[in-house]
C-alpha cells in the first residue's frame, strides 16, 4: 500500500471508521514491534509498548495533519513510548524508594523532534554487515560481554559471575562494546 | 554529551540503571539532542544483534482492538467542535448571567441568607440547558451524513 493509501485510511478514521485503523495495525504491526524491540529487549514487553503506540496514534491521530508520512508519525510516537517505557522500567525496579508521582512524570521526556525519522535509522543490510564487522572487530572481552547480554540475555550479575569479573567492569564492557560499534556506524547514518 | 550518559544509556537499555542515575539521565536527554541520538544508535546496534521478533499477528491486532474498545477515543471534526462548544458557551453564558443575578439581588436588597432551593433550582436550570444541548447535538447527528461526524461528547 503506497502512502496515498495510508492518507485515505487515516481520513477513515478520522470521520469514525475505525476498521479503517485496523487496516494501518496490519500493515505496521510488524514494523513496528520490530522497531520497539530495539528498546525492549523481551517480546512480550516489546508487544505490549507497541500495542500501546498505536493507542496512543489512534488518539492523537484527530491531530495528525498529515505533513509527514503516517509512518514517519507512527514511527516517533513508537520510539517515544518505547524510550518512556524504559525510563519508566528503569524507576520502577529500581530499590530506591521513589515517589510514585514521580514514577508517572516520565511521560514527555522524550520529545517528537522532526529530525527523527524511520529514514535516520533505516536497517539496512550495509548496515547490518557494518555492524557484524565491527562486533568481530573488538577486543574478545567486549565482545564476550555484549553477545551474553544480548544473545544470551544475561543480566549483569550473570554475565560478571561468567567473566569472574565486578558488575561495574561488565557494565563499562558493554558499553565500551557499544561505543566502539557507533563510532563505525555513525558516520554511515550521516 | 558526556562518557558517563552514554554509559548510563547503555545500562538503560540492558534495565540495569538505577532510579537516581535514571533521572540524572532524563535530564540530560531533554537538553542534548545528540544524546537522543546515541540512544537510537545503542538501540539499533542490539536490532542487528538479534533474529527478527516474532509477531502473532492476529492476537495483536486483537489486543489493540480489545484496548480501544476498553479507552474509546473521542474524535469529532472541528468544524463540529466549534458549534458544539458555541452552544455550551452560550449555556454557560446564561448560567452565569442567571446566578449574577441571584448574587445581586442577595447581596444588595436583601440581607437574609440565600435559600438552598434557589441554589438547587439554578442547578437544575443548568441541567435543563445541557440536556438541551445535548439534544440539539443528537439532532445535528440524526441530520448530518456520518461522514462528516464521528463521536460527541458532553462534560457537566
Amino acid at each position: 500500500m503506497p502512502d496515498s493509501d495510508d492518507q485515505l485510511l487515516v481520513a477513515m478514521v478520522k470521520e469514525g471508521n475505525k476498521k479503517a485503523f485496523d487496516k494501518l495495525v496490519i500493515k505496521y504491526q510488524q514494523r513496528i514491534i520490530q522497531l520497539v524491540a530495539r528498546y525492549v529487549r523481551d517480546t512480550s514487553e516489546a508487544q505490549d509498548v507497541a500495542q500501546e503506540a498505536f493507542i496512543k496514534a489512534y488518539k492523537a491521530l484527530p491531530n495528525f495533519r498529515g505533513e509527514s508520512a503516517f509512518y514517519t508519525w507512527l514511527y516517533r510516537i513508537a520510539v517515544n513510548t518505547a524510550k518512556n517505557y524504559l525510563v519508566a522500567r528503569a524507576r520502577r525496579s529500581s530499590d530506591n524508594e521513589v515517589d510514585v508521582a514521580d514514577a508517572e512524570n516520565y511521560e514527555g521526556a522524550f520529545r517528537l523532534k522532526e529530525t527523527d525519522t524511520p529514514e535516520h535509522l533505516l536497517l539496512s543490510d550495509e548496515i547490518r554487515v557494518t555492524i557484524q564487522e565491527a562486533i568481530e572487530a573488538l577486543p574478545e572481552e567486549l565482545k564476550k560481554a555484549i553477545r551474553y547480554r544480548e544473545l544470551e540475555g544475561m543480566s549483569y550479575e550473570e554475565i560478571a559471575t561468567e567473566m569472574e569479573c565486578p558488575v561495574g567492569t561488565v557494565r563499562s564492557r558493554i558499553f565500551r562494546a557499544r561505543e566502539a560499534i557507533d563510532k563505525i556506524l555513525e558516520p554511515l547514518l550521516n | 554529551m558526556n562518557e558517563t550518559h552514554k554509559e548510563q544509556i547503555s545500562s538503560l537499555l540492558d534495565d540495569e540503571l538505577s532510579s537516581i542515575e535514571t533521572t540524572e539521565l532524563i535530564k540530560a536527554l531533554e537538553n542534548d539532542q545528540g544524546l537522543s541520538k546515541q540512544f537510537d544508535r545503542y538501540a539499533l546496534i542490539r536490532d542487528a544483534l538479534n533474529e527478527d521478533v516474532v509477531v502473532h499477528q492476529e492476537s495483536f491486532l486483537k489486543s489493540v482492538q480489545d484496548a480501544l474498545v476498553l479507552e474509546p477515543t473521542v474524535l469529532a471534526p472541528r468544524r463540529e467542535n466549534r458549534k458544539n462548544n458555541s452552544y455550551v458557551a452560550v449555556a454557560l453564558a446564561a448560567s452565569v448571567a442567571i446566578f449574577s443575578v441571584v448574587i445581586f439581588d442577595i447581596g444588595s436588597f436583601n440581607n437574609t441568607p440565600a435559600p438552598l432551593q434557589s441554589v438547587a433550582s439554578l442547578e437544575a436550570q443548568v441541567d435543563e440547558m445541557l440536556a438541551l444541548e445535548e439534544q440539539r447535538n443528537e439532532d445535528i447527528l440524526q441530520g448530518e451524513s456520518t461522514s462528516d461526524v464521528q463521536f460527541v461528547t458532553f462534560e457537566k
